[in-house]
C-alpha cells in the first residue's frame, strides 16, 4: 500500500508533461476571465517554487547562493565569509504554456536536478478561478564522486540496523525525488500567499533517517512599493509515525523558515533573505536540514532570476 | 502523436518505479561478517550469551536461562528464533544495537552480527 501511494506522488508531476502536452493542442477557449496580472514577481519565491510561469519559450537563468550561518559573528562577517557556503546554478526553459522545465547543479553533495513545474489552473481576474494550483516535480542524482560511495557499506534491508551487510553500492542509491502541490492566491495587489503539500523520498540515508518525507508548506509577498516586497517562506517536515522507520525521532529534519527582501523588474528578480536550510534543492531541505532558526541557525541568502525570450 | 505521449508517459512511470529504493548506509563499526564463514554455537555464541547475558538471565532469573547448559533448548523455539526471517527473532531484536527492549541490555553491532549469522545460518546446536 505504502509502495503505491509513493509511487503515485512521484509520477504525479511526470504525468503532468503529457496532459500539459494535450492542452497546447487544443484551440484556444474564448477568453473571457483572464489570469490575474502578476500574482508573484517572479518563479522563486526565496525556497520554494511559485505559479508563476513566464510565456512559452522564455529561458531563465537562476543564481541560489546561501552563506555560512550568523552565529560566529564577527569573526567570519556573520558567515558571509564562512566556508559552509551553498550555491546553485540553473536554467529553465518554458515548453509549452505554463509549464516549465529545469536543470540545475548544487555544491552541496554536486547535486545535478532535473525539474517540471506545471501550473494547471491559474486565478482570474473576475475570481471564477479564486486560486491557482501548480504541480512541482525535481528529481536530483547525487553527484559525488565514486569514491565517495566505494567508501562505504551499504544495507538494502528493511532493517537499518541488520548487520549483514556486505551488500553493494547500486547507481540507483543517488537517486531523490520531491513532488510539490502549491495552491496560491493573490488576496490584493499587495498580499499574495500560498500554500502547499510535497513528498520526498531518498534512495538511500542513514541509519538514523527516513527514506519518505512529507512536509507542508507556507509563503507569501507583502508588496510595500511596485518593485519592492518582504517575502517569506516557512517549510515543515511533518513528523509522520506512519510512514517513518524509525522508532523515536532521532535528529528530525528541522522546519525552513526565511525571511527576505525582493526587488524586481520584468526581466530580472532579486531576493535576499535570512533563512534555515543549508540545502538548496527542496529534497535536501525537507530530509536534511539539521539548522534551527531558533538557535543560531540562520544564514543569508539570495536568489538572482534574469529572464530571456525567445 | 498519441503513441508518442504514451511513450513519455510510459518511460516516465518506468524510470519512476525502477529507480525507487529503500536502502541504508550501514554501520561502519560492525566488522563485516562472510556468509560463509560458520558460526558455532558452543564457540561463539555461549561465550557471547555467558559474558552478556547470564548475569540476569540464568536459572531462577529471568527467562530465557541462558546459561551454557540450558541455552540451547530454552531459545530454541519459534519464540525466540525465526530462521525464515532471521533480523525478527526475539533473541536478536532484544539486544540488536537501536533495536533492543527499552532500558535492556545492548550488544556492540559485531557481536549482534555474530548472533544474526547463526540464526540465519539454520540456528544450529554446532
Ligand atoms: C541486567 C539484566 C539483564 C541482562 C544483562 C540481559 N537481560 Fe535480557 N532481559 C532482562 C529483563 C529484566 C527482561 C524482561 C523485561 C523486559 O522484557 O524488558 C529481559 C528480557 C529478555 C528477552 C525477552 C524475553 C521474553 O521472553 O520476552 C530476551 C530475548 C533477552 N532478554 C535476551 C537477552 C540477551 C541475549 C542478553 C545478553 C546479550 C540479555 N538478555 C541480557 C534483563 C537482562
Amino acid at each position: 500500500m505504502k509502495k503505491i501511494i509513493i509511487f503515485l506522488l512521484l509520477v504525479l508531476p511526470f504525468c503532468a508533461i503529457v496532459m500539459a502536452q494535450d492542452e497546447t493542442t487544443e484551440p484556444e477557449a474564448p477568453v473571457r476571465d483572464r489570469p490575474v496580472r502578476s500574482p508573484w514577481e517572479s518563479g522563486y519565491l526565496i525556497d520554494n517554487p511559485t505559479s508563476l510561469i513566464p510565456v512559452k519559450n522564455t529561458l531563465e537563468f537562476v543564481i541560489q547562493h546561501k552563506f555560512g550561518t550568523i552565529e560566529n559573528g564577527r569573526s567570519d562577517l556573520w558567515g558571509l565569509y564562512a566556508a559552509g557556503s551553498n550555491i546553485r546554478l540553473g536554467l529553465n526553459y518554458v515548453l509549452f504554456k505554463n509549464f516549465q522545465v529545469g536543470w540545475g547543479i548544487t555544491k552541496k553533495n554536486m547535486y545535478n536536478d532535473f525539474s517540471a513545474r506545471w501550473t494547471l489552473l491559474e486565478q482570474t481576474r473576475a475570481n471564477r478561478v479564486p486560486v491557482s494550483v501548480t504541480l512541482y516535480g525535481v528529481m536530483a542524482i547525487d553527484g559525488r564522486s565514486q569514491e565517495y560511495y566505494d567508501g562505504m557499506r551499504y544495507n538494502h534491508s528493511s532493517d537499518p540496523y541488520h548487520p549483514l551487510t556486505t551488500y553493494s553500492y547500486r547507481p540507483g542509491q543517488r537517486l531523490s525525488y520531491f513532488s510539490q502541490l502549491l495552491i496560491g492566491r493573490k488576496f490584493s495587489e499587495r498580499l499574495s500567499l500560498q500554500a502547499g503539500a510535497s513528498f520526498t523520498h531518498y534512495n538511500l540515508v542513514a541509519r538514523t533517517g527516513d527514506h519518505d518525507k512529507i512536509g507542508a508548506h507556507l509563503g507569501g509577498r507583502f508588496k510595500f512599493s511596485p518593485q519592492s516586497s518582504l517575502i517569506f517562506n516557512y517549510d515543515v517536515p511533518l513528523k509522520i509515525k506512519n510512514i517513518s522507520e524509525q522508532r523515536e525521532w532521532i535528529a528530525h529534519p528541522k522546519e525552513n523558515l526565511a525571511l527576505g527582501l525582493e526587488v524586481s523588474t520584468s526581466t530580472h528578480a532579486f531576493q535576499i533573505y535570512l533563512g534555515t536550510a543549508d540545502g538548496i534543492i527542496p529534497q535536501d531541505q525537507m530530509l536534511f536540514n539539521q539548522n534551527d532558526w531558533k538557535d543560531k541557525g540562520l544564514a543569508v541568502g539570495f536568489v538572482i532570476t534574469r529572464l530571456w525570450n525567445f | 502523436m498519441k503513441r508518442g505521449k504514451f511513450a513519455i508517459l510510459l518511460v516516465a512511470v518506468l524510470l519512476t518505479a525502477a529507480a525507487c529504493h529503500y536502502d541504508w548506509i550501514a554501520a561502519e563499526a560492525a566488522a563485516p561478517i562472510d556468509p560463509d564463514q560458520e558460526v558455532s554455537f558452543s564457540a561463539t555464541i555461549l561465550p557471547l550469551f555467558s559474558e552478556n547475558c547470564t548475569s540476569c538471565h540464568k536459572g531462577g532469573g529471568v527467562a530465557p536461562n541462558l546459561t551454557p547448559e540450558s541455552a540451547y533448548s530454552q531459545i530454541s523455539t519459534s519464540k525466540y528464533i525465526n530462521t525464515g526471517s532471521p533480523g525478527q527473532s526475539l533473541i536478536y531484536r532484544a539486544v540488536a544495537p537501536g533495536m533492543s527492549l527499552p532500558g535492556h541490555k545492548t550488544l556492540t553491532s559485531s557481536q549482534a552480527a555474530l548472533l544474526l549469522a547463526w540464526i540465519s545460518q539454520g540456528a544450529q546446536n554446532n
